[in-house]
């Protein structure tokens, strides 16, 4: 008789998930990433600072201007720590664990496990464990990079007296929360990023179904979202909100203001394909 | 085997393998070659009459890069998308195959060849002449779509075009032939140096993180205008000849030799002791 057999089968994929040294090097890589983007804009902070009380700010010290909520990796859009992370956020989303139903179908091990359980635990554990990877190892360098960056720099509450310095249109999404309550602001954009990350990942696992090499696998959701990223050129002067997911996912708006409809829809879309094609094909598919 | 046999054979199963990819660099051309065309009828709607993007106008487009960016708390770094797609999607396309070929029959060709260095050389050649064909497909698309849209073959470069469709912020009205030649050989050299590059990467750590140096090294040239960061010298609009603190050819021409040089030399030296039995 089966018994229920998804328990422990999740444990040990989040276990592999999260244990393994791929996840561990992006991790370190992508920390780099966030640690570059927190050492230059905290010695830029104190630069600008410095400079200010040399020439002097004819009273106004323009605090609101200077905060954690336009320095921190995901509100500023000047370094280079920020270009590498955001730009390669897709790829350093799959590399962790996108690649195991692949390796584990070639070696095998895909069927001592669906042998001793089920097809369908089996996809959903490892549907889980792949978005929780790639979700993981994007979130936890954008949240220790606003740690970091809070240590030096204040968090004080935006001002519409200096959209200049912030670019969170009032057309943009949650930007009410943003010159409000801008802490829930940021938790609120590092858990699209998580989820974002999450989906980026399982487009891997979605895409092992069709291609029988490893590095396709691992670099045709990056392609995707790059080619997606791309074909905003096509709506310039026309469309006036952001599609791409490498300019979204950054919580200060860099070309286009964000909708919160064009979010949703292409994160259940993202969600329905691969969700979709892994637990469709994987459970039909004849691994005997 | 003899080393004309070896690359014989890797000549037929790198293309055979990489046929595809081919096809889709030719559809990148084609999107970008509609995008500077649409952008220019957008442009100078206002004008009696759009002018005409000749032959070598097209491929500044495609292959001409964002000028320099300096860091403004009110100006976001944007990244050149279609010129890094381009590059990146290049070396993708010559990851797999020689990673590939040190596995399964690639093994016994290897023990066949009796000579390490026939067998790298070979691989380096493949490269080489794979990257020559995506640059082929990418002339040949932008020549197709300038015939089809009577565009005219030439390979004079519109000034105009210069400031107001690439953004190069140039302060010259007229471009010397340099230029010409800057735009049509210097991103292919480029390009073949960072694929040789990221071949030799391969045998030191695995061909996902290969890649991802040299996407680092991508995004990291298109940051700085710096002679030292080898994806400067691939963006015509970086070049001198375009803005006065641009990037030169002969230090271009020493970085795309030293960086071909390197990799050759490292890739031999190492793969002659390197464990082609380790199959992580």
């Amino acid at each position: 008789m089966m018994t229920n057999t998804l328990t422990p089968l999740l444990k040990i994929e989040l276990s592999k998930a999260i244990k393994n040294k791929y996840f561990i090097t992006t991790l370190i890589v992508a920390l780099i990433f966030a640690l570059l983007s927190a050492w230059y804009i905290i010695d830029l902070h104190f630069y600008t600072q410095s400079m200010m009380k040399i020439h002097g700010t004819n009273g106004n010290p323009m605090t609101p201007a200077f905060s954690l909520f336009n320095h921190w990796i995901g509100g500023e859009a000047t370094s280079l720590g920020f270009t590498l992370f955001f730009t390669l956020l897709p790829l350093m989303a799959v590399l962790p664990y996108g690649w195991s139903y692949f390796i584990e179908n070639k070696t095998g091990y895909l069927k001592t496990v669906v042998t001793r359980s089920s097809k369908w635990y089996y996809f959903l554990a490892k549907y889980i464990a792949t978005f929780t990877a790639g979700g993981l190892v994007i979130f936890l360098p954008l949240v220790i990079n606003l740690i970091v960056v809070a240590c030096f720099i204040p968090a004080v509450t935006p001002s519409t007296m200096y959209t200049l310095y912030y670019s969170v249109a009032h057309v943009s999404m949650w930007s009410y929360l943003f010159y409000t309550y801008p802490l829930v602001f940021v938790i609120l954009y590092l858990i699209l990023n998580f989820i974002f990350g999450g989906l980026f990942a399982t487009m891997s696992l979605a895409i092992s179904f069709f291609f029988k090499n490893r590095i396709a696998i691992i670099l045709i959701p990056f392609f995707l979202i790059l080619i997606l990223h791309y074909s905003r050129t096509f709506l310039a002067y026309k469309y006036y909100r952001e599609i791409s997911p490498l300019n979204y996912l950054h919580s200060v708006s860099i070309e286009n203001p964000v909708s919160s409809w064009i979010v949703l829809t292409q994160g259940l879309l993202f969600f329905i394909l691969t969700f979709g094609i892994t637990m469709r094909l994987g459970v039909k598919r004849d691994i005997l | 085997m003899t080393f004309y046999k070896l690359l014989k054979y890797d000549v037929k199963n790198g293309f055979r393998l990489g046929l595809i990819n081919l096809l889709i660099v030719a559809l990148f051309a084609l999107a970008f070659c509609i995008d500077f065309y649409l952008r220019k009828n957008g442009a100078y709607i206002f004008d009696a009459s759009t002018p005409e993007g000749t032959f070598i106008d097209y491929l500044f487009y495609i292959f001409g890069g964002i000028k320099e960016y300096i860091p403004s708390r009110t100006d976001g770094f944007i990244f050149p998308v279609k010129w890094l797609l381009l590059h990146l999607f290049i070396l993708y396309s010559t990851l797999y195959y020689p990673y590939r070929d040190l596995s399964s029959l690639g093994l016994n060709i290897l023990v066949r060849t009796k000579g390490r260095m026939a067998w790298w050389l070979s691989k380096s050649l493949w490269n080489i002449c794979y990257v020559l064909a995506c640059y082929l497909v990418i002339f040949l698309t932008v020549f197709g779509f300038c015939l089809i849209m009577q565009e005219p073959i030439s390979l004079n470069i519109t000034p105009m075009f210069v400031n107001d469709l690439l953004e190069a912020d140039s302060p010259f009205d007229i471009f010397s032939t340099q230029l010409v030649y800057i735009i049509l050989f210097f991103p292919l050299f480029i390009s073949l140096a960072l694929n040789l590059l990221q071949m030799t990467f391969v045998l030191f750590i695995k061909p996902l993180y290969s890649f991802g140096v040299m996407a680092v090294i991508l995004l990291a040239s298109a940051y700085l205008l710096t002679p030292i960061l080898p994806g400067n010298y691939a963006m015509p609009i970086r070049s001198e000849h375009v803005v006065e603190n641009g990037v030169q050819v002969t230090d271009g021409v020493m970085m795309v030799l030293l960086l071909i040089a390197a990799s050759f030399i490292a890739g031999c030296d190492y793969f002659r002791r390197y464990d082609i039995l380790n199959d992580d």
